[in-house]
């Protein structure tokens, strides 16, 4: 029988300071882990006759954008707005020790809407300059 | 001058008048007072009345002097404090304010609370961020409007309150239906701790 993947200690650093040692980010809820996609290119040919047009692998991956949700706190709130907009490696450390290590910047703070009787939060994303390192 | 001892009349007076002391239990611990020093109404239990000299005064302490003996970490102390801490419900029902069950033999109004429900919020860590719970607060009464009114009271001692451990109780919904003999309203509540 398969073992489901429990999120519950998964944690989230953020390579944020001058001694390049990570710092965690507290009050994440979730987090939206990398996806690299391979988009696709038109490769029909012009003599092709065929229904159907073909389609081809790009040989690159686009790394796209990652992200987490967290609580509106003031303090975190204030220290990934100063990260906004400056390269970053942020890494995610899953509970079965598997890390992924993700260049980048952070390029949204998103302040979620506003609800009576619940607790703020911040949408934040993160676009992603390169290859993520998986270990 | 002569040696005698004068006395003014006012303070015979003053010290002639009748003097009913609140209760020990009632008031803020480590405050003293004497049958001629009253404590000062900030001092007293909410809705408690006592008397120096003639004059009646009324107690205003929010939190009852007996909550210092409740554990602060318990969200069902917490909530009794504020409600047993209220003045108007102090008014209304007395100390007839009890958990999960009535004294069958306590005259109405009463108010029962009870804790109905637990969820915890967690971060993605497994830390506890915080809790939520849902309280039950039902009034039996003699008839509709004592109920109802009482009701409004119990709402006003904790909707968008905070008190002890809980950070924010919010009113959810209420119910009132008649009973065999009288009249009762429940009303739920959801407390952030």
């Amino acid at each position: 029988m398969a073992t489901p993947f429990l999120a519950d200690g998964t944690t989230l650093q953020v390579d944020d300071g001058a001694s390049s040692a990570y710092v965690a980010i507290t009050q994440v809820l979730t987090i939206t882990p990398p996806s690299e996609e391979v988009g696709g290119y038109d490769a029909t040919t012009l003599t092709s006759t065929a229904g159907t047009m073909v389609k081809a692998p790009l040989s690159r991956k686009e790394p796209g954008t990652f992200g987490w949700s967290m609580w509106n706190d003031a303090t975190e709130k204030l220290r990934m707005m100063s990260l906004r907009g400056v390269a970053h490696n942020f890494k995610i450390t899953y509970p079965n020790s598997a890390v992924d290590t993700i260049p980048g910047w952070i390029s949204k703070v998103e302040t979620d809407e506003l609800e009576n009787q619940s607790p703020g939060k911040l949408k934040v994303t993160v676009m992603i300059s390169g290859a993520v390192t998986r270990v | 001058m002569g040696g005698g001892i004068f006395v003014p009349l006012w303070l015979l007076a003053f010290g002639a008048a009748a003097s009913r002391p609140p209760d020990p239990a009632d008031v803020r611990a480590g405050v003293a007072y004497s049958d001629v020093v009253p404590p000062d109404p900030a001092d007293v239990r909410a809705g408690v009345t006592y008397e120096y000299g003639g004059v009646t005064y009324v107690g205003t302490l929010f939190v009852p002097a007996f909550a210092s003996s409740v554990p602060t970490t318990d969200i069902e102390a917490s909530v009794f404090g504020q409600l047993a801490g209220y003045g108007p419900l102090v008014t209304a029902v007395g100390d007839r304010i009890y958990p999960g069950e009535a004294d069958p033999d306590a005259p109405r109004p009463v108010v029962v609370y009870s804790l109905d429900g637990t969820e915890p919020v967690r971060l993605l860590t497994g830390a506890l961020s915080f809790q939520r719970h849902t309280f039950t607060v039902r009034v039996d009464a003699m008839h509709k409007d004592e109920a109802r009114r009482v009701a409004a009271t119990v709402r006003d001692a904790l909707d968008r309150q905070a008190f002890g451990v809980a950070q924010r109780a919010y009113w959810v919904d209420e119910s009132a239906d008649e009973t065999a003999d009288g009249y009762e309203s429940v009303q739920t509540f959801t407390v952030i701790q």
